[in-house]
């Protein structure tokens, strides 16, 4: 792994920067926390905010920002998931072509001005973009999974909002969050790619004299609740009955992380090799795929086991399901198991850093939740102390196999 | 004047780094096994791939989505390494690996740390030939192949769409059936079925091993010459030819789906690269492509979802490496208030400008940089490049078409533009679908009066 030189901007925006020279590509992402969390009363606001930036600047309109982008070969894309906002710049690093871009770049994060016609016009594409979900089941059960999980807390606001509150966003709102959360005291910038490191700290002050002042966004804490056991029936005309299971799950930083991340990989993270896998789908039968994971963000992010069967022996399922998770939690994995996890995880650690695309993601997580430095140096070392006990305590402590919130859509 | 050198000069810029990333180097084992390698040193790791030419391009009917089904079984042991073995072995190796089936082909890959390679070649060479195929393992695959199925297609209305769309815009082509297969074939197939498929064309004569990596290309070459030469070459089955007939005019689905979105396919049957590998047709067809859909400042988008705002979204696929003949493919979803119909007078509009009016150099230029600019952010997978040779030499066509594609592609001029539009892109040879939506009945996402808790 290449050095990650790491700096602040003279008004105080975090850097992380990997020089990488073996193809002549520029990748950076400016991060900001401004994701569904923040929300507030308007579901979607984030997701319209962010999906505004490219529609409209102070100086150039839609059809020239595309054009300033893609006639030098520039990808520009923005997402957002529960925390923050990605917005993401892919470049070929050569001057005539990589200034355009990035110029692009740096005016629509700091100077978007969100045209009322474009306003209208992307409201009706979200509306769209809802009723895609609709007809989509795994995005149906998704969003009845979080508003039940999280209830009043921010994370159980749907990414895309509702039909009722993207009627309520109006231009004024939309620039009120962005003059909100698109501020300096708020991003953090990461960049990989054929530069020198001198070139990228001019890049990132651009960036930087471009935003407010700002203040950094604060995210609710979760309210600490006891798990509880329910089920909720979706009904649906598909064939296949959509399940999803779990409960409320780790933070980034929960000290439990390695041993979780080492025990989902027995029991549901290994493709073609876990518990559930091996349960479910190659004894049995009973499904294409399935599999579990922890989302850990800020604050707790859900653990989740999703599979979908046949309608009618969906309950078959849901029960192996459930019988092989409590098995695990009251028994933990073997000494093998764990071992074969060590094995896999650090083993495909190179793997995950082979590309500049996926070192970029990985310092996009490290700058974004502030994890230290050494996170990557680290990692399979973090990995390789974990004992069986630690990863037992570890799923006894955090989930609770007979509390599961169960999801299903379909005919079941 | 100042386009074109800008264009010539971007083209000579990805040369210089593509070439200098590496060069391919092909092999040949007597018993008629391909080796080709690219070597990337950027980081400690490989992919490795094996690519068998089958897929279901080469299925007759009555056992659709055979090729499919074997891919699936291919993962349940071998003599030597029993079921569930190869799994833990790449795993324990940190290793990451899958496979996947296409009209043309059937694929298995394993990504590694770079001093790994031994055991994917280990492991490939023994399944080549020495698949168990019990008939207890096969019994609960292919439950879930038609569970795969029911995901896939079944339960998603604009994939069986596209499947409708394909059984009706071919007609002779085995590019009729799906990939998946059609589900009364997978209720009916067998393991006598699969054991005669996997016999006749799993051999070393009908498979490509691709790998890229931190590697060296002669060293990967003894290592496959020690697994892979001494396996016994065998006859391969010679398929019947076919000639697609040609279409009498336009074809129209209207197909009544439970979905919450109207939606609109036109298609047209236009060539491949294969079906004559000295036309520029096939990369003209990706320009035009590019220029109608290639982002948010392509035609479509510009004109359509945010000028005229009639579509909400509009795609091309178009895919030159297939052995025969294939489809240009329009997909569009119509915004709030606008009907199908005009929509899809929309898009004949669009279609009828190129035919009608040549194409300006800076919108020429602006769509050739943006494919030579993919080809190099190509370069930052080691998995796209082996994909890409992989692709080709699947259908027999040789790697230096991917070299020479930037090429052939900065070449194409304003007026090939035109006349390929206007010999391809007629009513005539097209397939236009709508999708009706059926309701998704007693939907009601957003209220909790909807859910029975039980």
């Amino acid at each position: 792994m290449p050095p990650i030189y790491h700096w602040l901007t003279k008004n105080g925006i975090p850097v992380y920067f990997v020089a990488r020279s073996q193809i002549p590509v520029i990748d950076m992402s400016i991060i900001f926390r401004a994701g569904s969390a923040y929300d507030g009363t308007l579901p979607g606001i984030a997701q319209f905010t962010a999906q505004m930036l490219n529609q409209g600047t102070r100086n150039l309109n839609a059809d020239q920002i595309a054009n300033r982008f893609e006639s030098v070969g520039a990808h520009y894309s923005a997402m957002i998931h529960q925390d923050g906002v990605t917005l993401r710049l892919r470049s070929l690093s050569e001057s005539k072509f990589f200034n355009s871009a990035f110029s692009m770049f740096v005016e629509l994060v700091g100077h978007a001005n969100f045209p009322q016609t474009a306003v209208n016009r992307t409201r009706k594409q979200i509306e769209i973009a809802l009723q895609e979900e609709e007809q989509t089941p795994s995005l149906v059960a998704r969003n009845a999974f979080y508003k039940m999980l999280y209830g009043q807390h921010p994370y159980a606001s749907p990414l895309l909002g509702t039909m009722q509150s993207v009627q309520e966003i109006t231009r004024e709102k939309l620039i009120d969050f962005y003059q909100h959360y698109y501020v300096n005291k708020n991003a953090v910038i990461v960049m990989v790619g054929d530069m020198t490191k001198d070139r990228a700290v001019a890049l990132a002050e651009q960036f930087a004299s471009a935003l407010t002042e700002g203040k950094q966004a604060v995210l609710p804490s979760l309210p600490v609740k006891q798990p509880v056991a329910h089920l909720y029936k979706i009904h649906y005309p598909s064939q296949q009955t959509t399940i999803l299971l779990g409960q409320i799950g780790i933070t980034l930083k929960d000290p439990d992380y390695f041993s979780i991340l080492l025990g989902n990989q027995i029991l549901g993270g290994g493709i073609l090799t876990s518990r559930l896998f091996s349960e479910i789908r190659n004894k049995r039968g009973l499904c294409y795929g399935i599999s579990s994971y922890f989302d850990a963000l800020q604050t707790e992010g859900p653990f989740v086991i999703n599979l979908k069967t046949r309608a009618d022996q969906a309950f078959t399922a849901l029960s192996l399901t459930q019988s092989t998770l409590k098995n695990f939690v009251v028994h933990g994995p073997t000494e093998a198991e764990l071992l074969a996890a060590k094995q896999t995880l650090i083993g495909n650690f190179p793997l995950t850093i082979a590309s500049n695309a996926s070192i970029l993601a990985h310092l996009e997580k490290i700058g974004f939740y502030e994890l230290p430095l050494t996170y990557l140096d680290n990692y399979r070392a973090n990995l390789s102390h974990i004992t069986v006990q630690q990863v037992h305590s570890a799923f006894q402590k955090h989930i609770k196999p007979d509390k599961l919130l169960v999801i299903m859509v379909g005919k079941t | 004047m100042q386009f074109k050198k800008f264009i010539i000069c971007l083209g000579l810029l990805l040369f210089f780094h593509v070439s200098q990333a590496s060069d391919v180097h092909e092999y040949h084992l007597k018993n008629g096994f391909t080796v080709l390698v690219k070597e990337d040193h950027r980081a400690p790791v490989v992919i490795s791939e094996i690519w068998y030419k089958v897929g279901s391009s080469y299925e007759p009917n009555g056992i659709t989505g055979i090729s499919h089904a074997l891919e699936h079984m291919m993962f349940r042991g071998t003599k030597k390494y029993g079921p569930n073995v190869l799994e833990q072995m790449i795993a324990a190796n940190g290793g990451l690996q899958n496979a996947f089936t296409a009209n043309d082909f059937t694929a298995y890959y394993q990504q590694f740390s770079f001093d790994k390679l031994a055991i994917s070649f280990e492991l490939e060479s023994d399944r080549m030939r020495n698949l168990l195929l019990r008939s207890e393992d096969f019994a609960k695959e292919i439950q879930v192949v038609m569970e795969e199925r029911r995901m896939r297609v079944d339960d998603d209305s604009r994939e069986t769409l596209l499947e409708r769309l394909n059984a009706t815009a071919f007609v002779e082509s085995p590019y009729h059936h799906p990939v998946i297969g059609w589900k009364n074939d997978l209720e009916n197939m067998t393991i006598s079925d699969l054991k005669n498929w996997y016999k006749a064309w799993y051999a070393p004569n009908n498979a490509i091993l691709v790998v890229v990596g931190d590697v060296e290309a002669n060293a990967v070459y003894r290592l496959a010459q020690r697994y892979f030469g001494p396996i016994e070459p065998s006859p391969l089955p010679v398929l019947k030819p076919f000639s697609e007939i040609k279409a009498l005019g336009q074809r129209r689905l209207d197909l009544h789906i439970p979905a919450r979105l109207p939606w609109l396919v036109m298609a047209y049957s236009v060539p491949v690269i294969r079906s004559d590998v000295k036309s520029t047709d096939p990369y003209v067809l990706d320009i035009i492509a590019t220029l109608l859909s290639g982002g948010d400042s392509a035609r479509f988008t510009k004109n359509l979802v945010r000028g005229r705002q009639i579509a909400a979204d509009i795609n091309i696929f178009y895919n030159p490496f297939t052995r025969f003949n294939n489809l240009f493919l329009l997909d569009a979803t119509p915004s709030p208030g606008h009907t199908l119909a005009e929509l899809e007078t929309a898009l004949w509009d669009q279609i009828k400008r190129l035919q009608t009016c040549r194409v300006d150099t800076a919108e020429l230029t602006l769509a050739k940089t943006q494919i030579s600019a993919s080809k190099i952010y190509q370069e930052d997978s080691i998995a796209k490049q082996a994909n890409e040779l992989g692709s080709l030499a699947a259908i027999d066509l040789p790697w230096t078409i991917q070299k020479n594609y930037l090429t052939k592609i900065n070449a194409v001029t304003p007026r090939q533009i035109q006349e390929v539009a206007q010999r391809y892109l007629l009513p005539r040879y097209s397939i236009v679908a709508y999708l009706h939506p059926l309701p998704l009945y007693s939907f009601q996402p957003a209220t909790r009066g909807g859910w029975h808790a039980r």
